[in-house]
């Protein structure tokens, strides 16, 4: 069930309306109840799979926390790290880990026959798997008790607003919220049905209707022109934020109105004066899940942190979060460049500064400052077109058109009806990029106000005038029942 | 709580307002009609027309009519064999039309679909050359359209065409509401434009005037030629592998079944026609391509397929098209008469006077 389908516009008040309904102590039962509803609705046997795993992990969270033993703890963690990886593998990557042995035994002529598996990947698993992971680690550490109700551990694994797409929740996070009582909040609600609606304008009225022109002109083929291509490529990057972020706002706000809070998973990210800056700032679940669970252990295991160490944990850090994203050389790649990224804008720090000061750009903040996101966001475009592009050549082909074709702008102004017809959508581009400075505007005042909910104190007819400016976009635009989120893949 | 709820509920007001206008367009315009009572309604009768404007069912609707009907013949396309009708037939009770497919895994669903116990003995197939390349129409929606679909349709885009189509001046309520008492057509296109899918399923287009019709087509021989000639505006085309086992299949599926299938592919405007035998770039090789794979896999399964693409080889000419890509009942007449003459396993059907009827007729695109 799609946040953007008639079938969620339906099940949500239903929701709601009987959680609220119901007393304190059976709104947990029914929250679960709904999630396994929420999740059957794509495919009901996929629930088997997450009841496996919310089965061996509760269980190991109860067996770590009645032994103090060293080894039978490691050995605990093992158990479950083995089970969550090796399901993820198993549907994840199984396929692509084969084919690529394939290639090598090609290369040896050795006759290697692969066992390619027919099997969908179960919705939303590397999500679910990496909160889980979350629960037995903490646990492991002794920052977290086990979670002896077997019902509040599942809906902690299962929540349905963050269930297929994040955000990465942690256990301290999450379990005490699950056990508190939560009197109906009349403001909460609001800024719930807020976020919904600023998450639905991101998808359907920008995500939804860039997506058919970059479809379009990213299909191989389509075109050579590095004006379009880089069209293409930074429509690409808009549509990625707002149909993630998208997502992110309507999984909070569903959550708010049910009286949870849940982890901002975005912060402007397209404001960011550097790469490092840019990933606090984007997927935030995501790469903090990343930086305490995998970047400190490979920076601090030793007892001396080199450059050399900390470079190379930088950079499998990100090759794993492209690898996150899909069994494809392409999301390595996408990973690979962030993290040579990283180390590049690490290892020439000094060196940029010294030239800063020599062009006296501290003088010019506002200058510097527009300097540093403009070239940060063309970073950002580049990574992404590996995350779009059907192979990594066809990604490194659009590059190098992008940098070496002659730059004729007018190609998309010839093109253009031909585009709109092939994509079949009313609002045009015109629509798109007033949406975008919308979009922009509010986020700005977000940061400056240090809040999401930006009219908090303005007048009631200034804050519906809002609301409906938004309704109404997202009723006139949205088509209810199609395009489905990007990230639920993963 | 009870206070939220009340200004949650007056906040929601004006869009229930906006919903529930459209919604008296739908009802009126008999826009949510379930496909069952379309096919009983239309079986009962024999002059009800049936178009939504706001829905694409045309698949499970030809499907359920063809079923409730059991008929010997059927014609089996895509908008370009829509204009055979029931009365070309000797017995027009064996005959109906399913028109309205997107591509040949359409045929395969529509004939797996159909009960074993079919009277089914022949299908008129439209042969397009697109469906074997990559400009093919994606499959149209195969289920059969549920009171949930009706209402869910309506609510996610449905009130919003209404709209858009109540701005065009495309309506106003009461011209529909108007044509629904004078009418018993069902659906709002049909309501309003008198056009739609007769009982026995063929297609009765709107009724264009003959020099409207003959401009708009001057234009669109003008963009057609445009397009053949820079290769489609450079999209160009190509064969697609599963798209011609989809074709196969089709066929191997009517072999098992001891159907008879005579294909035929259909007319197009005479320059465009010509224009594409000779265009010298991707798009007329896919074609010609295109044309020598339908050949092969019809003659793969011992079934005939006719080429009266060219509306010379049928004795028709562009005064007779409903637009650059649809001929018109007359054209069809024609084809059917042309079929007729050649193919055995059809000349039985197709009465013996058809050929004569098209002298009958004064008017350049209607037969009867």
């Amino acid at each position: 069930m799609l946040f953007n389908s008639f079938s969620f516009l339906v099940f949500f008040p239903i929701t709601v309306g009987i959680y609220y309904v119901l007393p304190d102590r059976y709104r947990p039962q029914w929250l679960l109840v709904a999630s396994c509803y929420f999740y059957a609705s794509f495919v009901p046997a996929y629930l088997l799979i997450l009841f496996a795993l919310i089965g061996i992990d509760y269980l190991v969270g109860l067996a770590l926390g009645s032994t103090r033993d060293k080894k039978q703890r490691l050995f605990l963690l093992v158990v479950s790290i083995c089970a969550n990886l090796g399901m993820l593998f198993f549907f994840k990557y199984f396929n692509f880990f084969n084919e690529n042995i394939m290639q090598l035994a090609q290369l040896i002529h050795w006759n290697y026959a692969p066992i390619l598996l027919q099997i969908a990947l179960p919705l939303g698993l590397s999500f679910h798997i990496f909160q889980s992971l979350s629960y037995v680690i903490e646990v492991y550490k002794g920052k977290q008790e086990p979670e002896r109700n077997l019902g509040i551990y599942a809906l902690y694994v299962m929540f349905f607003p963050q269930l297929v797409a994040g955000p990465i929740e942690r256990p301290q996070h999450m379990l005490p919220q699950f056990h508190q009582p939560h009197a109906f909040d009349a403001l909460k609600v609001r800024h719930g049905l807020e976020l919904m609606l600023m998450g639905f304008f991101k998808k359907i009225v920008i995500a939804d209707q860039l997506a058919p022109f970059v479809n379009h002109l990213f299909a191989p083929g389509a075109t050579d022109n590095g004006a379009a291509l880089l069209f293409a490529a930074v429509a690409f990057t808009y549509q990625l934020y707002c149909d993630f972020s998208g997502y992110s706002d309507i999984a909070v706000g569903i959550a708010l109105v049910l009286g949870y809070d849940l982890t901002q998973n975005f912060h402007r990210p397209f404001a960011a004066r550097s790469v490092a800056e840019f990933w606090r700032r984007w997927h935030i679940s995501l790469s903090t899940w990343l930086r305490d669970y995998l970047y400190y252990p490979l920076t601090f295991a030793g007892k001396r942190i080199t450059k050399g160490r900390l470079y190379s944990s930088l950079f499998i850090t990100f090759v794993l979060i492209g690898l996150w994203h899909g069994a494809n050389w392409t999301f390595a790649a996408m990973g690979g460049l962030f993290g040579l990224f990283l180390v590049l804008s690490s290892l020439t720090e000094k060196s940029r500064e010294t030239m800063h000061s020599y062009l006296g750009l501290a003088r010019v903040t506002a200058l510097h400052h527009a300097w540093q996101v403009l070239y940060t966001f063309a970073l950002v475009v580049a990574a992404f077109v590996f995350f779009r592009a059907e192979s990594v050549g066809q990604a490194i082909h659009i590059l190098w058109r992008i940098l070496h074709a002659p730059f004729d702008a007018s190609y998309l102004a010839h093109h253009w009806v031909q585009i709109v017809q092939v994509a079949g959508i009313g609002i045009g581009l015109k629509g798109v990029v007033l949406a975008l400075v919308v979009l922009e505007i509010v986020q700005y005042f977000q940061e400056k106000l240090g809040r999401p909910f930006i009219l908090d104190g303005a007048s009631r007819l200034v804050r519906w005038a809002w609301y409906y400016l938004l309704l109404f976009s997202v009723l006139f635009f949205g088509y209810f029942g199609g395009a489905t989120f990007i990230y639920f893949k993963f | 709580m009870r206070s939220f709820l009340l200004r949650l509920l007056m906040f929601i007001l004006p869009v229930a307002v906006l919903y529930g206008i459209a919604l008296l367009f739908f009802i009126v315009g008999r826009e949510l009609t379930p496909i069952r009572d379309v096919v009983l309604q239309q079986q009962a009768t024999s002059t009800i027309l049936y178009r939504l404007a706001y829905d694409d069912n045309t698949f499970p609707y030809k499907l359920a009519a063809t079923i409730a009907r059991n008929p010997e013949v059927i014609a089996l396309g895509t908008s370009r064999a829509m204009q055979f009708r029931s009365e070309f037939f000797a017995n027009p009770s064996t005959f109906y039309n399913a028109g309205g497919m997107h591509n040949a895994a359409d045929y395969v669903a529509f004939i797996t679909s159909l009960p074993a116990n079919s009277k089914l003995k022949l299908i008129i197939v439209d042969a397009e050359l697109v469906f074997l390349t990559s400009e093919s129409t994606p499959a149209s929606p195969h289920e059969d359209v549920t009171a949930y679909d009706l209402v869910r349709n309506f609510f996610t885009h449905g009130w919003r065409d209404v709209y858009l189509g109540y701005f065009k001046g495309k309506f106003t309520f009461s011209s529909l509401a108007g044509r629904a008492r004078e009418s018993s057509a069902i659906g709002v296109a049909a309501l309003t434009t008198d056009a739609g899918f007769r009982n026995d399923g063929s297609y009765r287009p709107d009724a264009t005037p003959f020099d409207v019709r003959q401009a708009a087509l001057q234009n669109q021989i003008t963009l057609a030629l445009q397009a053949i000639s820079s290769n489609r505006n450079g999209a160009g085309s190509s064969i697609v592998p599963s798209h011609v086992d989809d074709l196969k299949r089709f066929l191997a599926l009517c072999r098992t079944r001891g159907i008879e299938v005579v294909g035929y592919i259909p007319p197009i405007e005479q320059e465009e026609h010509d224009a594409t035998l000779v265009a010298e770039n991707s798009f007329g090789e896919t074609n010609r391509a295109a044309y020598g794979l339908l050949t092969a896999s019809f003659t793969a399964y011992g079934y005939h397929l006719y080429d009266v693409s060219s509306l010379e080889t049928i004795g028709s000419s562009d005064r007779e098209l409903i637009d650059d890509g649809h001929g018109s009942e007359k054209t069809y007449l024609r084809i059917l008469s042309y079929l007729a003459k050649r193919d055995p396993h059809l000349s039985p059907f197709v009465r013996a006077d058809a050929a004569s009827l098209l002298l009958k007729t004064t008017s350049d695109i209607k037969v009867l």
